[in-house]
């Protein structure tokens, strides 16, 4: 089957074999001139199964992501592995190892700012790098949450989480910021696109605010990085 | 000696980034940070070279004695031993 979607303000024409990605990705279908399209194979799910547990449907929206990305970092689009939120219209990212914490983080985040705070992605959003914005962008690709939405907003900063006893936040380098970030995004396997992810990476972390967090699981901890991060 | 196949070198502001695809990946996924008379050392490593003549390359493009220039080439040769991406 082919269809038309429409990530990061870019329409991909997508060939495919299995329905769950067509109902997995139903919020994103457009009718414009597609700029990109790619196809997947049926040799390409059996390459992407591991364990031999997953659902081909499962496997296919994974590859799908992954030749999207490929071709996505040539229109300055990355994907970055993050639970991205907004609020008052900006964006804020949260990075972390997984099990570390990100979603129980935003929980407290909404549980403590309630409806002002809205859901983007919960763990794989698309960022996009123009001169004059960077921009966090909604995917079907949501992780066990199945968190997001099919809207956009500028990101206002990126925190990377990590667990302690008492809540502190402090701001990182550019230096380390690009280094964590590079832990976190695709590695295309392509000379081309591995050298645009840098250059991307390495506009991110010059542009936008980045935070170290260490916190606990109480409402404390969401006012500390919302402080941070809000300038407030 | 020379660099596995794979191995991106990223001019980003005054530095310059080292990363991998393919082969040089399979050993390496991380991000090495070079200055830039790393990065004409090791940027000489992609093609099939020696130590000594490393620092000769060194000694032309830098005015540093051969001390110096030895020092630095092994400095460079070692971080990327240490993260298996020097072929013998």
């Amino acid at each position: 089957m082919t269809n038309k979607y429409q990530f990061a303000g870019i329409c991909v024409e997508i060939t495919h074999i299995y329905p769950y990605f067509s109902q997995l990705a139903r919020d994103y279908l457009c009718d414009a001139d597609p700029e990109v399209s790619l196809t997947v194979t049926q040799a390409d799910i059996d390459l992407e199964r591991a364990d031999g547990e997953a659902q081909d449907g499962y496997l296919e929206s994974l590859v799908i992501y992954r030749k999207l990305c490929e071709q996505l970092v040539q229109k300055d689009i990355i994907l970055l592995h993050s639970a991205a939120i907004t609020v008052d219209g900006k964006a804020y990212l949260f990075t972390a190892p997984s099990g570390t914490g990100k979603s129980t983080h935003i929980r407290l985040w909404r549980k403590r700012f309630g409806k002002a705070v809205g859901i983007i992605n919960g763990d794989k959003p698309l960022i996009s790098v123009t001169p004059t914005e960077i921009r966090a962008w909604g995917t079907p690709w949501d992780g066990k949450e199945h968190w997001s939405a099919n809207r956009s907003a500028p990101v206002a900063g990126i925190c990377q989480i990590g667990r302690a006893a008492e809540n502190t936040i402090y701001p990182a380098s550019a230096e380390e910021a690009l280094r964590v970030l590079f832990t976190q995004t695709y590695r295309p396997q392509t000379e081309m696109g591995m050298r645009k992810t840098v250059q991307l990476l390495a506009e991110i972390s010059r542009r936008v605010p980045f935070w170290n967090l260490k916190c606990n699981m109480t409402a404390e901890a969401a006012e500390v990085s919302y402080a941070a991060m809000r300038g407030e | 000696m020379r660099l596995k196949d794979g191995v991106i070198f990223t001019k980003v502001a005054d530095e310059t980034i080292v990363v991998t695809v393919g082969e040089a990946a399979e050993a390496f996924r991380g991000m090495i940070k070079l200055n830039s008379t790393g990065a004409f050392i090791a940027e000489h490593m992609l093609q099939d070279t020696t130590k000594e003549e490393l620092a000769a390359a060194l000694r032309q493009e830098y005015e540093v004695d051969e001390a110096t220039a030895m020092e630095a080439v092994a400095s460079i040769v070692e971080k990327f031993e240490s993260v298996e991406l020097i072929r013998e």
